[in-house]
């Protein structure tokens, strides 16, 4: 009888002791407490209903949004679908010039960005340059990067290069989003570096190259596709900041969007909403496939696509966020005590 | 240079006893279609282009003129394509190489690229850089209120654009929408938000509900603030959702969950991390957007700006100015902790 007791296991219906005492094991696991939880989520309630306050919103606007959407949206509707006689057709040209000229300005301001990014990159990373230069070179960047680009438009560009579409606004507006790519652009191309595989580094200094023929032959052809996506990147992000320049008087869409909205011609605004929806998304999908290409299909030196022609068909967003979302960067800034 | 160096370099091995692979050479028709290419592209930029600089060649008995700008531009590409050819670059990126000059050249004649004109102009400059180096430090303070609906208009547009931008990427990514058509459809509606520029929608907002004028200022620009951050939290969100861990979901589908049970929990933790880093990362995106918002009539600091801007009292901009680059270091040290504390 005791003996069967003795044996009895953790399943048993037997009233006496297990054989062993207990230990941690033997305990349910315990519910972890939620306290810090719950505390974290009272915290945001009451931030979120402080800020509600501190806003000043006025809730009763929103009772009229719904009708205002509906008939400002028909407004719109009615704008674009109107028959497109010389007036109309005009509407839409001048939308499309405004909405390329939008385009350039992105463009000269990534090249801007990018000649400078690249050699700011090779010194801000930590496996490249000296330690006081690296230093440097990070905080440098991370006071860029700090000021918005608004900043760069209204107190050097803008004034050195003039006002407005057709007296240097469009490369005052370049060269503000350019000045205020370098930083992201620098922090990004300088995180691909140093996340290089080290091996080719190894075999060519073992080989006797000296730093530049180590960037030439080890570096270059490791980051030039993340680069690329990179450039790609940053170029998507500058036309949708474009459009806020433009409201300062830099040209491009943003310039003609002010103007139909301070004249509250809704025929014409849904006119420039298509026209940006429409170049947005396809300048999207295009920089995507280059970046894609040239991630996945093959490098940029070899007439590789051929055999790697399935890898496109693939959905292929794993690659994405890794450019896309410049959060996880940040870690390392704190790393580095910037 | 550095394509010379490729070629000796690749000329080299075939002295040696051993033979190695090198690249293959390209073809020569595609190459001489890129050429074609290059004086297409010549032929518009010489339509389109507006300088009248021109290039005189004399030859003796004639003298040949073309326009400058275009001339350079086709130098530049064929000169391009002859080092592509001589590297064996691959026809896909001697392309890639041609469309990228024609691009450049386009861009920088539709904004008029010129640097030119920096030393005539610098004397417009010099004034305002002067203010801005002494900025009148007494007025950082009186504007404070407009700072607090800044970072009010932010806090509100995140909390409620980042719940909205995850209950939509569960729609958007395939794992977790209930069928692709669904995941599709959201997709779609995703990138036409996302493609409106913030502008655009305070533009649209304050139109809609009337902006500073009306006192409604704060709330255009949550609104406008909502669908920006609703475009970007969705899109990253649902791409962090495409590549979850496809284990917990399978556990959850054999034990019976529906589609929310499971979303909740095998999806939502997993992407719980980078959910919440999105979400600081789009704080600090709306304190500079709503700054600049306040431009185009919603209310914040970016207002209290313009209006000095437009009394053309660039000390207070200044002042306004350092206090942004000060919010912005702040919030981005703020949210570096956060991500630290939570992750």
């Amino acid at each position: 009888m005791s003996t069967a007791n003795l044996n009895a296991g953790p399943g048993s219906t037997s009233q006496t002791k297990p054989r062993f005492a207990e230990d941690a094991l033997d305990r349910r696991p315990v519910r972890p407490s939620k306290l810090r939880y719950n505390l974290g989520m009272l915290a945001v309630g009451i931030i979120f209903i402080a800020a509600v306050y501190g806003a000043g919103m006025d809730f009763g606007a929103l009772l009229n949004l719904p009708a205002s959407i509906i008939q400002y949206g028909q407004l719109m509707a009615a704008g674009v679908f109107q028959a497109p006689d010389e007036t109309v057709a005009g509407y839409w040209t001048q939308s499309f010039d405004a909405m390329f000229e939008s385009v350039a300005i992105a463009w000269v301001g990534t090249m801007v960005g990018a000649l400078f990014s690249l050699p700011l990159g090779f010194l801000a990373a930590r496996n490249m340059s000296p330690l006081p230069v690296y230093i440097v070179v990070r905080f440098v960047l991370s006071v860029i990067r700090a000021v918005p680009e608004i900043i760069f438009a209204i107190a050097i560009m803008l004034p050195l290069f003039g006002f407005g579409s057709g007296g240097g606004g469009a490369l005052a507006g370049a060269m503000a989003l350019g000045v205020s790519s370098i930083g992201t652009l620098s922090k990004l191309i300088s995180e691909a570096i140093e996340a290089v595989d080290g091996g080719p580094l190894e075999s060519s200094r073992a080989s006797g190259s000296n730093q530049m023929q180590m960037i030439r032959w080890a570096v270059m052809p490791q980051v030039m596709p993340e680069v690329i996506a990179i450039w790609l990147y940053r170029f998507e992000v500058n036309i949708r900041a474009s459009a806020i320049l433009g409201v300062l008087g830099a040209g491009g869409i943003g310039a003609l969007l002010s103007t139909v909205f301070g004249a509250r011609e809704w025929d014409r605004i849904g006119i420039v909403l298509v026209v940006i929806i429409v170049v947005t998304m396809l300048v999207d999908q295009i920089s995507a496939f280059i970046r894609h290409r040239v991630i996945h299909g093959g490098d940029l030196r070899s007439d590789g696509g051929e055999p790697q022609e399935d890898d496109d068909a693939g959905p292929g967003p794993e690659n994405e966020p890794r450019v896309e979302n410049d959060p996880a960067p940040k870690e390392n800034r704190a790393a580095a005590g910037l | 240079m550095v394509t010379t160096s490729t070629a000796e370099r690749r000329a080299a091995p075939q002295a040696a006893a051993t033979v190695r692979p090198e690249p293959p050479r390209p073809s020569g028709l595609v190459y001489l279609g890129l050429a074609g290419l290059a004086l297409l592209a010549f032929i518009v930029f010489w339509v389109i282009q507006e300088s009248g600089d021109v290039l005189l060649i004399p030859l003796g008995f004639v003298t040949l003129w073309a326009p400058l700008n275009p001339v350079i531009g086709l130098v530049v590409m064929l000169v391009a394509l002859a080092v592509c050819f001589k590297a064996r670059i691959g026809t896909m990126a001697a392309f890639g190489t041609v469309a990228f000059i024609i691009m450049s050249y386009w861009a920088g004649a539709t904004v008029g690229f010129t640097l030119l004109e920096i030393p005539e102009r610098w004397s417009n400059v010099e004034p305002r850089l002067i203010a801005f180096l002494d900025p009148n430090w007494s007025y950082i303070w009186t504007v404070r209120d407009q700072w607090l609906i800044t970072i009010s208009m932010a806090v509100v547009a995140t909390l409620i654009g980042c719940a909205i931008g995850l209950v939509l990427a569960m729609y958007a990514s395939p794992v977790s929408s209930p069928n692709k058509g669904t995941s599709q459809a959201i997709k779609a509606v995703n990138s036409v938000i996302r493609s409106i520029p913030d502008v655009g929608w305070a533009l649209l907002f304050v139109a809609f509900i009337g902006g500073t004028a009306h006192g409604l200022g704060p709330m255009a620009g949550i609104l406008a603030l909502l669908m920006f951050n609703i475009g970007i939290v969705a899109k990253l969100t649902s791409e962090t959702i495409d590549s979850v861990n496809p284990g917990p979901v399978e556990a959850a589908d054999a034990s019976g969950a529906n589609l929310t049970q499971r979303n909740r929990l095998a999806i939502l933790p997993q992407v719980l991390p980078g959910f919440v880093s999105y979400g600081l990362y789009v704080f600090e995106l709306n304190i500079r957007a709503s700054a600049a918002l306040g431009i185009v009539g919603v209310g914040g600091i970016g207002s209290a700006m313009m209006l000095q801007l437009n009394r053309f009292q660039f000390e207070n901009v200044a002042a306004i100015l350092i206090a942004l680059i000060v919010v912005v270091l702040l919030v981005d040290m703020f949210s570096m902790y956060i991500r630290r504390k939570l992750l």
